[in-house]
């Protein structure tokens, strides 16, 4: 099994719980592949064009481009071309395919990644991709087929190999045409002089630096005068697996369409045995690279170098993998998957491996076997990987594979399950139009799915002790079907498609899981985050965009494996019955004698972010959560986003946002918070991510309290009425640095109908990081956690000296925790009875906030302290806008709760105490008062009496507590 | 400044109070007669003094009392408010209802200012009246709980309490006791010749019976 796609190589960053920040370091195809396929077609095509900016800190595009220009007077194809990105001293390209054809003197527009800057998007592009260049240095490479070029570094310098038509090296390149071209910026490209038609094959002396002119097909053609020197082209295989003690070849061709290749040699370090003879010379050369029964076993990169005849020669090289093995053994898939998640047959090679090609990916194939054993435990199918043998073959493809089995762990995740692969293989196709294995059903009228915990075996699932039972154990049971071809019925959709084209579905209509939510989801509990949950891919045909609840009938499926789930790619497109998901509108609202507070994580919001981002959640705010009278926010960024340049003031996010909620009938709220010091407090680099309040003065006021600051720790102490804060707004902080690399809680007092609160708002440590659900240790491992139970640790002891001074303070802590209601954290965030938590109120379907991979849960929550919680009669509302929704503003839901807290003396709750109160306070006399906040309780001691109804007639908001 | 009105008996009985005072509010039963015969009504002064010049606490801003007596010997029959909690004759909240046989519970809340309350009001006066009727010959005692009473500023004033009884006569009385009763009621001015509690806006008193009382005058220590 296969999982690091193609085109999932393109995501920078990857979001393995609640989608926080976690860099991929690098790509995960080490393995080099050879130059190969596709000739150029006569004439020339030349990178014209390199911009890395777009989307950057003062860029006006909005987009990375490469730009190609037609030299020749012939039109070129490039179909199957690509153009390939590395870094300055990368050794591997990231590739973006081509289609189309370029007329003789035209331009051809490649877009790429996209950035949170700049305004202008680019002319209508003639490909795009997603890669993320360089703003200032960098290799650009137009290639003449898909294969990613290799670039390796000797003795000699930077060798890079594959069909290279065109080099660009820009900035602090460590290769290029001659040399690179000088350094560009945010703000400036390299253009080919000559309107793109100068080609000296110095990249220096060719391109000059200005302002990026993306030119797409729809520009004006320029020819170019002049004759058009065109390269040599080389084509190779990029491997030669050969039986040790036995001989075996390759052969190799190289076209010049301008001139004539002359020699071809071995450039890499001789090997005894390993030798090259050219058989013709001319277009095209002709030579053999043999391999003899001197070699010893092992793999040997060779360089093959081709020159012509040209007054400069031009050269061009390819390597192939020359990989001398004992022979190997006769195996079927089932052999090789074995009863357990690692191969019994790993490292062996294996031979005349029979399948019928049941996918094509960009690196490799699946197969599955025909011809199935009676062990529903050893899974039927493999993936075969080697992008040099994906041409070879079609679905429907009876094959027998030659090649090495090898575990392999997808993302280089130590984390992740290991797949088990053929890699390095020589494959025979024996016939074409073989019907495909029938799909294995799973749910009803097929294999059970495993329900409750993952794992009923604790431990190392790939360890040699562990009891592999497909049965009971969720993941032996997908193991069991790796990738093999299963199909569903009645699925539906437990969550939404996510931004990776990725949904999660449960089969038969969800019938197995322990508890959907109101909404249609599947609600995580303790000890069960429902195994049922496949998660379908567009990795093979694209796959709809869909909400939870929405249904999706039959679908059929190969079982992949990555970025911790076991996935399902589908093969062919979904029928979506739309449940007519909604988004909610709260029942909550702010009444006179009624507090309503907020919580809301908006996702890294940044002034960067698309006006549309704003606006929605202006509606959220103003509409669906009817304007809160206090919010505490998280993620908010800094005034320049994800610009990790110093900038850590959030002033101008925090009044589009405000303002934003005016213009969608809200209040004109005001905000407090404080500027944490830069990178300090984790989330996207450079973000500088925070809490904060925003709070309607109409309703609410905050009481300032001056000494707050980035470093400066807010305390509790004692007032003259009681306690209050060191400093207001302030950060809750702790010798300990409970809250290093992560958000520090903003402590703040309010006070509304005469009632002072305290509000805490946090954001603790993400689950970045931890293992994942579908991970190889069961259970996983949260490495999270520790530190979150810290800063629950610290929260708790600064509520607890709140609550200490005063037993009926009105505190409120919330935000997101990052962790679940039945969590440790939430546990010690509660120690001691100093917090209740509001979402326990809710019935056990509509406990979530978050939607993760088809898993319904709680991450943000409102606490309140005892007598808020027993007397101020709280009620809770987590207000269903995003996290349900394929196309959501925030990944989280917002969520508000109602306090009763009303002025004192204004029994009716109607906002003023007049003759009206009087009389029921006096009605009411001698009773024990039901609480703190009991209105009719003015001098807050045990009994309703006489006195509160003669405090009551001094807070009559009329003389002589005359009725409005 | 305030002047006292009180009834004759009232003033007798608080001249001849021999029972240090704890507090210096003292809230009391007068009842206008000892007796009372079988059918016949006679009314109960409840009276406040001892209150202060103090611009903070020298007022009653609200009070709730409970009397008791015995349900068997005696009945309730009307309450009447006195206007020392409603200066400026706005109203105020006032309620007298038997809260269980033999127990009478009254309050009044005033709506006055604290500012009205501690200028116009005087230092003692007559909360309320009420009427007991006799049922049954017997001596029953008159009790009195004070379950809240709050100055002008809605804090809690401590105060100490003067009871007193009643004996409800079994037959109509001997000549020589009518004659005996009738002598001693206009002796003493029976017939509740009370005064407004109302003052002029200024505060000054136009007339009065009574010289002005200070706290020292009243409550020799």
């Amino acid at each position: 099994m296969h999982t690091l796609m193609a085109d999932r190589l393109a995501r920078a960053l990857v979001f393995p719980r609640s989608k926080k920040w976690k860099w991929v370091t690098g790509l995960v195809l080490t393995t080099a592949l050879g130059a190969s396929g596709v000739a150029n077609a006569a004439g020339q095509v030349v990178i014209s064009q390199v911009y890395g900016g777009g989307g950057n800190a003062g860029a006006t595009l909005t987009n990375d481009f490469i730009e190609l220009h037609n030299n020749s007077d012939a039109s070129v194809s490039v179909d199957g071309w690509s153009v390939q990105y590395g870094s300055a001293t990368g050794t591997s390209q990231q590739v973006t395919r081509l289609a189309g054809t370029i007329p003789a003197g035209g331009y051809f527009l490649v877009q790429e990644a996209v950035g949170m800057g700049g305004t202008v998007p680019l002319p209508t592009p003639d490909a795009t991709g997603t890669i993320s260049m360089s703003a200032t240095a960098g290799k650009v490479f137009l290639v003449s087929n898909a294969t990613a070029v290799a670039c390796t570094s000797g003795a000699s310098g930077v060798t890079c190999s594959g069909a290279i038509v065109d080099t660009v090296g820009f900035g602090a390149a460590n290769f290029s045409e001659s040399s690179p071209t000088p350094t560009l910026s945010n703000t400036t490209a390299a253009l080919r002089a000559g309107s793109g038609c100068t080609d000296t094959d110095n990249n220096s002396a060719d391109f000059t630096v200005g302002a990026p002119s993306p030119r797409n097909s729809s520009a004006t053609a320029v020819a170019c005068s002049g004759p058009v020197n065109q390269p040599v082209v080389a084509s190779c295989p990029a491997s030669l697996l050969v039986d040790l003690g036995s001989a075996g070849s390759a052969n190799l061709s190289a076209n010049d369409a301008d001139g004539t290749v002359t020699s071809a040699a071995i450039t890499s370090a001789p090997v005894a045995g390993i030798s090259l003879s050219v058989t013709q010379t001319g277009n095209p050369l002709l030579a053999t690279l043999s391999v003899g029964p001197p070699v010893a076993a092992g793999s040997y990169a060779v360089i093959v170098k081709f020159s012509n005849t040209d007054t400069t020669p031009q050269t061009a090289s390819c390597t192939i993998n020359v990989s001398v093995t004992t022979p190997g053994t006769q195996a079927r898939i089932h052999d090789i998957q074995g009863r357990a998640h690692i191969s019994p047959m790993k490292g062996q090679t294996v031979t005349a491996v029979p399948g019928i090609v049941t996918s094509v990916r960009s690196n490799g194939f699946t197969m599955q076997d025909p011809s199935p054993d009676a062990d529903p435990a050893t899974s039927e199918a493999i993936f075969v990987f080697g992008t040099s043998v994906v041409a070879q073959v079609h679905v429907g493809d009876s094959v027998q594979v030659r090649g090495v089995v090898t575990e392999f762990r997808p993302g280089n995740d130590a984390t992740n399950l290991s797949g088990t692969e053929i890699d390095g293989p020589v494959v025979t196709v024996v016939s074409s139009g073989n019907p495909l294995p029938p799909p294995v059903i799973l749910g009803a009228g097929g294999r059970a799915i495993p329900s409750g915990a993952f794992t009923t075996t604790p431990g190392d699932l790939e360890s040699s002790g562990h009891t592999f039972d497909p049965v009971s154990n969720a993941l032996d049971f997908f193991e069991s079907l790796e990738d093999m071809r299963v199909q569903f019925n009645n699925a539906v959709a437990v969550g939404p498609t996510n931004s990776f084209g990725e949904t999660p579905l449960m089969a038969d209509s969800a019938s197995g899981a322990a508890l959907r939510s109101i909404r249609g989801g599947a609600m995580a509990g303790p000890g069960n985050f429902n195994p049922q949950r496949l998660i379908i891919t567009d990795t093979l045909v694209p796959a709809p965009t869909v909400n939870t609840g929405d249904q999706l009938g039959t679908i059929t499926a190969i079982v992949d494996y990555g970025f911790g789930d076991y996935m399902f790619a589908i093969t062919s497109p979904a029928t979506v019955t739309s449940g007519n998901l909604q988004q909610e509108v709260t029942s909550l609202t702010g009444k006179p004698s009624k507090l309503t507070v907020g919580s809301f994580n908006v996702e890294n919001l940044a002034p960067t972010d698309p006006a549309s981002k704003f606006s929605a959640l202006g509606v959220q705010v103003a509409n669906n959560l009817h304007s809160p009278d206090i919010v505490a926010l998280m993620e908010i960024q800094d005034n320049d986003g994800a610009t990790d340049d110093g900038v850590v003031d959030a002033t101008t996010t925090f009044n589009m946002l405000i303002a934003a909620i005016h213009a969608a009938g809200g209040p004109t709220y005001q905000f407090r918070s404080i500027n944490p010091v830069n990178d300090q407090d984790g989330g996207e680099p450079g973000g500088n991510i925070r809490v904060g309040f925003l709070f309607n003065p109409a309703r609410v006021s905050f009481i300032d309290r001056p000494g707050g600051g980035p470093t400066a720790q807010t305390t509790v102490v004692t007032g003259s009425s009681g306690p209050q804060l060191s400093a207001s707004p302030g950060r809750i902080q702790d010798a300990n640095n409970a809250f290093a690399a992560s958000r520090k809680p903003l402590a703040g007092e309010f006070m509304f109908n005469g009632r002072h609160l305290f509000v805490i708002a946090n954001h603790f440590n993400s689950k970045g990081g931890d293992d994942p659900l579908e991970g190889h240790r069961q259970p996983p491992v949260e490495v999270t956690l520790p530190q979150r139970l810290q800063q629950a640790d610290v929260v708790n002891t600064f509520v607890t000296s709140i609550e200490n001074l005063e037993k009926n303070a009105a505190v409120v802590v919330l935000g997101d925790l990052n962790d679940f209601e039945f969590s440790d954290t939430l546990t010690t965030l509660k120690r001691g009875g100093a917090l209740v938590d509001t979402i326990l109120s809710l019935p056990e379907n509509e406990r979530y906030t978050y939607v993760y991979e088809g898993n319904s849960e709680v991450l943000d929550h409102i606490l309140l302290s005892p007598a808020l919680a027993s007397f101020a009669h709280p009620v809770l509302d987590v207000v269903h806008t995003n996290s349900d929704f394929g196309n959501q503003t925030s990944d989280h839901e917002p969520d508000v709760v109602l306090l009763s807290l009303p002025l004192p003396g204004d029994v009716d709750e109607d906002g003023d105490v007049d003759s009206a109160d009087v009389a029921a306070i006096t009605a009411a006399r001698d009773q024990a008062a039901s609480g703190p906040f009991d209105p009719r309780n003015l001098n807050n001691d045990a009994v309703i009496d006489i006195n509160d109804a003669r405090l009551a007639t001094l807070a009559c908001t009329r003389a002589h507590c005359a009725q409005q | 400044m305030r002047n006292s009105v009180l009834t004759i008996s009232s003033l007798l009985v608080l001249g001849l109070a021999t029972i240090p005072a704890a507090n210096a509010v003292t809230v009391s039963l007068f009842p206008e007669q000892g007796t009372v015969r079988a059918g016949g009504t006679m009314l109960v002064d409840v009276v406040a003094s001892g209150l202060s010049d103090s611009p903070s606490g020298g007022a009653i801003g609200g009070y709730e009392l409970n009397v008791t007596f015995d349900p068997a010997l005696l009945s309730w029959s009307t309450t009447t408010f006195g206007s020392g909690l409603d200066v400026t004759g706005l109203g105020d909240f006032r309620d007298s209802s038997l809260s269980s046989a033999g127990k009478l519970d009254t309050f009044e809340v005033s709506f006055d200012t604290p500012q009205d309350l501690a200028t116009l009001q005087p230092n003692s006066f007559v909360l309320f009246s009420f009427g007991l009727t006799g049922i049954a010959p017997g001596t029953s005692a008159l009790g009195l709980d004070v379950l809240s009473l709050t100055d002008e500023s809605g804090h809690s004033l401590a105060a100490d309490v003067q009871g007193a009884s009643v004996t409800v006569a079994p037959v109509p009385l001997p000549a020589a006791g009518w004659l005996l009763l009738s002598g001693l009621g206009s002796f003493l001015g029976l017939g509740r010749s009370r005064r407004p509690l109302r003052r002029p806006q200024s505060g000054i008193s136009a007339s009065t019976s009574f010289p002005r009382r200070t706290r020292d005058s009243c409550h020799p220590r």
